[in-house]
């Protein structure tokens, strides 16, 4: 009796994992809005995220039709089907909002995998409080980073300065579920520059996962745009 | 009071400092708001303004709401011209094109201010004639 029911467990559990959920393409539309002391910027658009490409494409509709690529470690910006300017940028895309939605990493925002090691962990009014510390190599360039999840979903993140005070805050909120995965609607960034604060809020909707029919849309190649091949 | 300045000395916990002022955030951003249910509302794609960097006071100046497709057949000419130089019939286009009573009533008191202006002509001139 208990054998058929450990092979009758470990045959569900065998299926069970066939049938896991490869979650590995993400599309929406987003609107971002930064106001500081002296400056406002609005800007919306769609946005296009394939893991197994590592390329993020963001094509902004306002204030202007123009599309900014993240492939590898370039950022390209086009305009009119051309590409207009390249950037050499380091390569980010792992630590993207949208590879870590995708990869269930966004509760502890990547960091189990970086150079920064959990420091303390702690409960404190319906959240669950970590942190993290940055490695001895690393310790005289960033400060620690705390983050606090409610629900089992991130909900706030604070960058530290090696002084020890706070640069940066975010906010993640209005979760909404999207092809089996959370997304949070609305990230609210709190940057403090001396006795200054500058916000941004980026609000997410239409989020669709794994969707198969385009396929282009989540495709960069450059030589294609230099051939005049593709245009957006 | 005393019982408040020392709540205000005691050290911040972990979850305090996951707040932020969200009244002040809705203020902050009040007018991009704005803009966004502007350029959405209107399917705008381009910025009327340059947006880069913008500066807080030329926002607030500029992002008034955005013309649309019926308020451009007009031409770019205000309404109240409409009505004061084309009196009923620009009334008449001005609705017509605008579906929009604000709109339509300025048309009218154009016509209405071409009236006065008409007919005064007209007693000045009985006066200066007779």
């Amino acid at each position: 009796m208990i054998k058929k029911f450990l092979i009758t467990g470990l045959v569900l559990s065998l299926f069970l994992s066939g049938y896991a959920q490869n979650y590995y393409r993400i599309s929406g539309e987003y609107s971002i809005k930064g106001k500081s002391e002296t400056a406002a910027q609005l800007v919306m658009g769609k946005f296009y995220y394939d893991k197994n490409e590592g390329t993020i494409i963001h094509e902004n509709y306002f204030p202007k039709k123009e599309t900014w690529i993240t492939s590898d470690t370039s950022l390209y910006q086009i305009i009119d089907g051309a590409i207009a300017t390249r950037q050499t940028i380091p390569d980010f895309s792992d630590f993207s909002i949208y590879h870590m939605v995708l990869n269930n990493q966004l509760d502890n925002f990547g960091l189990e995998e970086s150079d920064f090691t959990l420091e303390s962990v702690e409960n404190s009014e319906g959240m669950v409080i970590t942190t993290w510390s940055p490695s001895r190599s690393m310790k005289d360039h960033v400060g620690k980073i705390m983050i606090s999840s409610k629900n089992k979903n991130m909900y706030g993140i604070i960058f530290f300065s090696t002084e020890d005070k706070i640069i940066k805050k975010q906010f993640f909120e209005d979760y909404v579920l999207a092809g089996g995965l959370t997304f949070p609607g609305r990230i609210v960034e709190i940057t403090y520059s001396g006795e200054k604060e500058v916000y941004q809020v980026t609000t997410y909707k239409n989020i669709r996962v794994n969707d198969t029919q385009q396929d282009q849309l989540y495709h960069f190649d450059p030589a294609n745009f230099k051939q005049g091949i593709r245009a957006l | 009071m005393l019982a408040f300045c020392l709540l205000s000395m005691l050290p911040l916990s972990a979850a305090d400092l996951f707040s932020y002022n969200a009244e002040q955030l809705q203020n902050e951003l009040l007018v991009l708001n704005e803009l966004e249910c502007a350029v959405i509302q209107d399917q705008l794609t381009r910025a009327p303004f340059e947006m880069d960097l913008l500066p807080a006071v030329k926002g607030a100046v500029q992002m008034v709401p955005q013309p649309n497709a019926e308020v451009d057949k007009l031409y770019g000419i205000p309404p109240f011209y409409w009505g004061l130089l084309l009196s009923g019939v620009g009334i008449a286009y001005v609705y017509k094109v605008s579906q929009d009573s604000e709109r339509t009533k300025q048309a009218f008191l154009g016509c209405v201010v071409n009236g006065v202006a008409l007919t005064s002509i007209y007693l000045i001139r009985l006066l200066i004639l007779y």
